[in-house]
């Protein structure tokens, strides 16, 4: 295959635009965040751990971070990212995408973008997936307001000590995509009006509860958020 | 910041330390792991000083 290839750049901008003659993208269309775990600063985080837990980097292709629970059951470990630094509003389409694991599905995982809380389980505001335990299931979750202002959508099954990916996307307008290895899975509409996170600031939050009394192990290869600022 | 809370049954008296950059801001015993979640709650919003330790059971 050949490759398409433009030496004099490539503009997202106009050329009456101050980035008009930029020869790149403006990196300036999104706030975005990313982070492929080749490097980990524990102190980025607020981690809530239940029991003992100390989340580090691991070996393997692709930059990795184990997080290991201890080992009674309902013991966690929770991290996300500080400082909060995303909101979301109509006008302004956001996405996000993670690749990770767990080590069984005798688990609750969480991933996503929530409110910073002890309980990233059951916060009042994110846009982020959650698995069921025994199961696997992942449900994609929007929610202003855990009773009245949430809304679900399954999404896809987790398979034990298996990557995946999951991924959603808010058009800016009505409607949020949940993706599972990049195929959609399903939707919510009526967002806009009912689902978006109201709060002043979310994070970036991931994290794992073990179902029994084994320790368990989420591994993360990658976080990604973006929201257009245009 | 790590916020660690001690392993236990749900209603079990649970201990709770709260530490950022080496430095610990707030300690102290929960009644069961619902209060933990109330009390680092109000840490969070009013100030870790404002913290008062609840009674264990």
């Amino acid at each position: 295959m050949s490759m398409t290839r433009f030496p004099n750049g490539l503009s997202t901008r106009k050329s009456i635009d101050p980035f008009g003659a930029y020869t790149h993208p403006d990196e300036t269309d999104q706030h975005a965040y990313f982070n492929d775990f080749n490097t980990y600063v524990a102190g980025d985080w607020t981690i809530t751990v239940v029991g003992t837990s100390t989340p580090a980097l691991t070996a393997g292709d692709g930059g990795l971070l184990a997080i290991t629970t201890s080992a009674t059951s309902g013991d966690s470990a929770f991290l996300q990212k500080t400082i909060a630094s995303f909101s979301f509003e109509t006008g302004k389409p956001a996405w996000f995408s993670a690749r990770f694991k767990v080590s069984t599905l005798a688990t609750t995982a969480v991933m996503g973008v929530q409110v910073i809380d002890t309980t990233p389980l059951d916060v009042t505001d994110g846009i982020y997936f959650l698995t069921t335990t025994a199961t696997g299931a992942v449900t994609g979750i929007v929610r202003k307001n855990a009773t009245t202002g949430s809304s679900s959508v399954a999404v896809g099954t987790l398979v034990a000590d298996t990557y995946t990916e999951l991924a959603w996307y808010w058009d800016g307008k009505d409607t949020i995509a949940f993706y599972q290895d990049r195929v959609q899975k399903g939707s919510i509409t009526g967002v806009a009006a009912n689902y978006l996170p109201d709060a002043s600031a979310l994070a970036q939050s991931f994290g794992i509860q073990t179902d029994s009394a084994n320790a368990r192990t989420m591994t993360v290869d990658y976080v990604m958020v973006a929201k257009s600022r245009r | 910041m790590k916020i660690t809370i001690s392993s236990g049954k749900p209603k079990d008296a649970r201990d709770v330390t709260v530490e950022d950059g080496g430095e610990t801001l707030a300690s102290f015993k929960a009644k069961d792991l619902a209060d933990a979640h109330k009390l680092l709650k109000r840490g969070r919003e009013s100030g870790w000083d404002s913290l008062k330790p609840a009674k264990a059971k």
